[in-house]
């Protein structure tokens, strides 16, 4: 609709007109009830549009019009699963490593006692010798 | 009593030279009589291995089931003796020769061949059952350790005059065997007995022919013997170990695939090689295997 303020309706609501162009539109609009309600329906519309969502326009969307560009990559959000699966996977980790028992140190005359516990005929071809220099050796 | 003692039983027998054929019993009989004779000297060890020769003297005396052996440094070992003997396996045949004349004694040669092969030679004095030498070979036929008492007193406890028998270890025998890692034989060493090992998270099974033995540690967790941390590697067809040669006995460490394990005994050089093959090969195990293994194993 073109009323008497026209263009400058707009310019007016977003601080563009000159302080002679603001007055100048001021008066006028006193005295002239189309050209307010011509700038109370702009501002209302402006409002409007600016109320509603932002929404995130699909990349499959884009791609079918052409208008992603091959060199700028698009970020996607990885899903929650992955993020908690890793989650998991990190304390299944650090939960098994804290139960894994450190290396099991025997000296050798544990060994060689061992041995002479349980052998029988080994003490009988070297009695108990190879216990003897176990502990000298630990010595 | 924390193994079986089992009877040597008659397998197979051959006749050597001009002499009574022997039976497995013979070795049995023997080897019961040595463990319950009473003597006193000194017992020279030579091995010849691998990675060198070992030899050691030891005073050694022996009465009332108990042996004692002092060291030159003056380190002194106590064990039981006589607790029986494993079962003889098919495979040995035993062939005694005497009486013979050794260092002034009268003697019985026992011979231990492994099919047709000798491995072991032991001379026995006929009047108190001591040992008096004893000979173990490798299957090309050459020594791999040799045993000689010599200063011999029969009769005479010497070091072991008035020691009391030690008492049986503590350990008794396990139910619940993890037969992954401690299988029930390996090759024709079968195994005798399964205890808690000289560590909590360690487990220590005994494997014996009759013949030979060795001992065989296992854990889920690395197993760490700090006096083969500086030992060579050595590497049988691919397959690396840590190993030293203490007298008479052989120590093997390595970690595997179902854990770590330590392998000491009495088996001639190439037995050695042979069992080690049938166990778990050795493996570099990272740290998810490692967490895995001590989840789920």
């Amino acid at each position: 609709m073109i009323g008497h303020v026209g263009e400058l309706a707009s310019a007016y609501l977003d601080g563009e007109t000159t302080p002679e162009e603001s007055e100048r539109l001021r008066r006028h609009l006193a005295e002239c009830d189309d050209c307010r309600d011509e700038v109370a329906d702009i501002h209302m519309a402006r409002s409007a549009l600016r109320a509603m969502p932002i929404l995130e326009v699909p990349v499959e969307l884009l791609e079918s019009l052409d208008l992603v560009p091959n060199v700028v990559p698009l970020r996607k959000r990885p899903p929650m699963w992955i993020a908690a699966a890793a989650a998991a996977l990190i304390m299944f980790v650090t939960f098994a490593a804290a139960l894994t028992p450190d290396p099991v140190g025997v000296p050798l005359i544990q060994v060689s006692h061992e041995y002479q516990e349980q052998s029988s005929l080994g003490s009988a071809v070297v009695p108990n010798v190879g216990a003897v220099r176990a502990e000298r050796i630990r010595e | 009593m924390r193994r079986a003692v089992l009877l040597a039983m008659l397998t197979s027998s051959i006749i050597v030279g001009t002499q009574t054929a022997a039976l497995a019993d013979d070795l049995s009989d023997r080897l019961e009589a040595n463990a319950e004779s009473t003597y006193s000297g000194e017992q020279t060890v030579v091995c010849s291995t691998p990675d060198g020769d070992t030899s050691e003297v030891y005073r050694v005396g022996q009465s009332n089931g108990v042996t004692v052996a002092e060291d030159g440094s003056g380190q002194v070992r106590v064990s039981r003796t006589g607790d029986g003997f494993a079962d003889l396996d098919e495979r040995y045949t035993i062939s005694l020769i005497g009486p013979l004349s050794y260092a002034g004694r009268q003697v019985d040669r026992v011979d231990v061949a492994e099919s047709g092969t000798l491995r072991l030679r032991f001379l026995f004095d006929i009047e108190t059952g001591a040992m008096l030498s004893s000979d173990v070979y490798n299957s090309d036929g050459t020594v791999y350790c040799q045993t000689r008492l010599v200063d011999f007193r029969p009769g005479d406890p010497g070091v072991s005059r008035g020691v009391q028998a030690p008492s049986v270890g503590a350990g008794s025998e396990l139910e619940e065997v993890d037969e992954r890692a401690l299988p029930d034989s390996v090759g024709d060493f079968a195994r005798l007995s399964v205890t808690q090992g000289p560590q909590e998270s360690v487990t220590s099974a005994y494997y014996a022919d009759g013949v030979f033995g060795f001992t065989l540690l296992h854990s889920v967790s690395p197993i760490v013997v700090p006096e083969l941390e500086e030992a060579p590697v050595v590497e049988l067809e691919d397959r690396r170990y840590r190993r030293i040669f203490d007298v008479g006995t052989a120590v093997y460490s390595w970690e595997s695939g179902v854990g770590g394990y330590v392998l000491a005994g009495d088996l001639p050089v190439d037995v050695q090689e042979d069992v080690l093959e049938l166990l778990p090969a050795p493996e570099s195990v990272n740290l998810f295997q490692r967490i895995w293994r001590n989840l789920f194993d």
